[in-house]
């Protein structure tokens, strides 16, 4: 019996020093995103996020590093419910089931959107999914929803 | 290394005289000498008051001796007394020391004639505790006659379910200074003679100071392994008991114990209830099927929250992910922590019910377990998942129909929550294999622990329908392998 107490004693210390080679992040550390925004600024990539964060890249990758890196916790993806894509990075659909689960829902942004938006599109993206997922995209399906924004209204067109 | 002190053979040598009998009793206040006047012989009656009646002493044994015994010598005297004059159900010769010494302290009144012999008539007080309700097994259906602390009074209670003839009885005692009666029930015919012999071996090899506790009966009957689980089944219920010995497992019914236990064990046998056979097989094998569940989620579910919750977020369905990342927002400690504490909390709080008055304790159950609880919550001390995740895993361990098996698991429980919060669901497919090795190295007198999911054929968690239930369990190896017809 003494032996396994040892050996539980020696697991703890090792965590609590360190020296277990698991490492985890817990729930309360992160950010779970709803919504990603994809669109180009300055021949840059940014992509935003409902939870207030945002990453700048010359590809996505990048753009993903950065935003990983410059967010308060952890950014968490596995939660994104909807891909806001600007229609000049709409060609970049096919590499976002990299990086995005594939039943993410995508539709493209038109109109003046701004980061602060976000929030207030997710909600009605919550309300009105669209239909068509990264998915489907890679299975070839070729026509995105489209979700007009205009000051401060918004319209998911099929 | 110190040796133990050597049993002396016989504990009290000499005369079977008066002087050595009242030496070995020197300075027991409860200890009755008497001098008996029997026409021109002088005996001497000894008692040991509390554990006799008086009133029996003076109606059974002194009365006779008083008014009917008479002889012309000692030697008839005794043969008189011991032949019936003395009108008493039992009236046992005493040939030493020992022998008078053992029937003082277990409620006889012993009779002394000086150069002849002594005798040892049965006046046990009736001051014991009646069978009551069983309180920790109790079921709707089913008797309601559990065992007392006596063990005469339980081996009768056995009696009276089993009325077979072929119901064998093993006295023995065991502790050297408690000289603890111990019963090894078993039933000819049916129980494999193999298992009762290495039972009697057990108690014979038991060299202990006292035989008091049930966690002395189980560890030096089980060997004492270092292992949570249990490796005999305790009742407190004697028709559970008198359905084991039918099974053709072995008894054993220890004095001053309320409990009856039986061996070989499996880990079917812990998960049975007496209520099973009080209901009919469809909503018992429901019930069964409920059991395994709880045990299981009961087992894993701290674990694999604190597991899901730090290492494998990915695997939760997105609603109940958020769900749990809302709930922790304000919450300052870690998951594992989180749990970890909760678990200790409640290990403290079931402690706390189990020593205080039962009055008490259920007001501290509901303080600790609804007050302090959801004031925790309310101030995001902990979260609110955490709370449930460690709530139902408690209340699956009250599920379990043995504490012994449910302690275990509470044990095996806070170590797969450690290991999960180590190295994730890895740490708990570690653990799991772990406790599947460990389970399947213990035996029960011979019998494997996991015996009933070791065998394809007899794996069964449901309970059979009672007519189709022929065949007694084959892990035990009984004479009679069939059950009717």
């Amino acid at each position: 019996m003494k032996k396994w107490f040892f050996l539980l004693a020696a697991l703890l210390l090792g965590a609590v020093t360190g020296g277990v080679p698991f490492s985890g992040v817990d729930a309360a550390e992160l950010q779970p995103v709803e919504l990603l925004y994809l669109n180009r600024t300055g021949g840059m990539l940014e992509i935003s996020t409902d939870t207030g964060d945002s990453g700048r890249g010359a590809d996505l990758a990048a753009a993903f590093r950065d935003l990983k890196a410059g967010a308060a916790g952890k950014i968490f993806l596995e939660t994104a419910d909807t891909l806001l894509l600007d229609p000049s990075c709409k060609e970049l659909s096919n590499e976002l089931p990299q990086y995005l689960r594939p039943a993410c829902g995508v539709c493209l942004g038109v109109g003046d959107i701004s980061k602060t938006d976000l929030w207030e599109i997710n909600e009605y993206l919550s309300a009105h999914e669209p239909g068509v997922t990264l998915l489907d995209l890679r299975a070839g399906q070729t026509v995105i929803p489209i979700l007009r924004f205009k000051l401060g209204e918004m319209r998911l067109v099929e | 290394m110190e040796q133990p002190t050597p049993r002396p053979d016989p504990a009290y040598p000499g005369e079977m005289n008066d002087e050595n009998i009242r030496a070995i009793f020197e300075g027991a206040g409860d200890f009755v000498p008497r001098l008996l006047q029997c026409g021109k012989w002088t005996l001497y009656a000894y008692a040991i008051d509390g554990l006799v009646s008086g009133g029996d002493i003076s109606e059974y044994v002194l009365k006779p001796i008083a008014e009917i015994l008479e002889a012309e010598s000692l030697q008839d005297l005794y043969e008189k007394a011991l032949r019936g004059a003395v009108y008493n159900a039992v009236a046992d010769p005493c040939k030493d020391l020992d022998t008078v010494a053992l029937k003082l302290v277990n409620g006889f009144c012993v009779v002394l004639f000086p150069g002849v012999g002594a005798i040892a008539f049965e006046v046990k007080t009736g001051e014991k505790r009646g069978p009551s309700a069983p309180e920790v097994e109790n079921t709707v259906k089913g008797p309601k006659d559990a065992f007392v602390e006596t063990v005469r009074s339980n081996t009768s209670l056995v009696r009276r379910h089993l009325r077979s003839p072929d119901l064998r009885l093993y006295e023995t005692k065991v502790g050297r200074r408690s000289l603890t009666n111990v019963t090894v029930v078993s039933l000819k015919g049916v129980t494999n003679p193999e298992l009762v012999e290495r039972m009697k071996t057990r108690l014979d090899e038991i060299d202990v100071d006292g035989f008091l506790s049930p966690a002395a009966v189980e560890e030096y009957v089980s060997g004492s392994r270092p292992t949570a689980f249990p490796l005999l089944q305790y009742t407190e219920r004697t028709d559970t008991f008198c359905q084991g010995i039918l099974e053709g497992r072995v008894g054993l019914i220890v004095d001053g114990l309320p409990l009856g236990y039986l061996a070989p064990v499996d880990l079917g046998y812990f998960m049975s209830s007496g209520e099973d056979r009080g209901v009919d097989f469809v909503s018992a094998s429901c019930i069964r099927v409920l059991r395994y569940c709880a045990l299981l989620l009961g087992l894993l579910l701290p674990g694999l929250f604190i597991a899901m919750a730090t290492f494998h977020q990915e695997m939760l369905p997105l609603p109940l992910l958020r769900a749990i990342i809302e709930s922790k927002e304000s919450v300052p400690f870690s998951t594992a922590v989180e749990v970890l504490g909760l678990l200790i909390a409640f290990e403290l709080l079931q402690e706390s019910g189990i020593h205080l008055p039962q009055a008490i304790g259920q007001s501290v159950s509901i303080i600790g377990g609804i007050v302090v609880g959801t004031a925790a919550v309310e101030a995001k001390l902990i979260s609110p998942a955490a709370l449930i995740a460690v709530s139902v895993a408690g209340i699956c361990g009250f599920v379990q129909p043995n504490r012994d098996l449910a302690e275990a698991v509470r044990l095996w429980r806070f170590a797969l929550a450690v290991l999960g919060a180590l190295a994730g669901l890895f740490g708990v497919t570690v653990g799991l294999i772990g406790l599947v090795i460990h389970l399947s190295g213990l035996t029960s007198l011979g019998v494997a622990y996991l015996a009933p999911f070791s065998n394809v054929k007899n794996a069964s968690i449901l309970r059979p329908r009672l007519d189709r239930n022929k065949q007694r369990n084959p892990d035990l190896n009984p004479q009679d392998g069939r059950n009717q017809r």
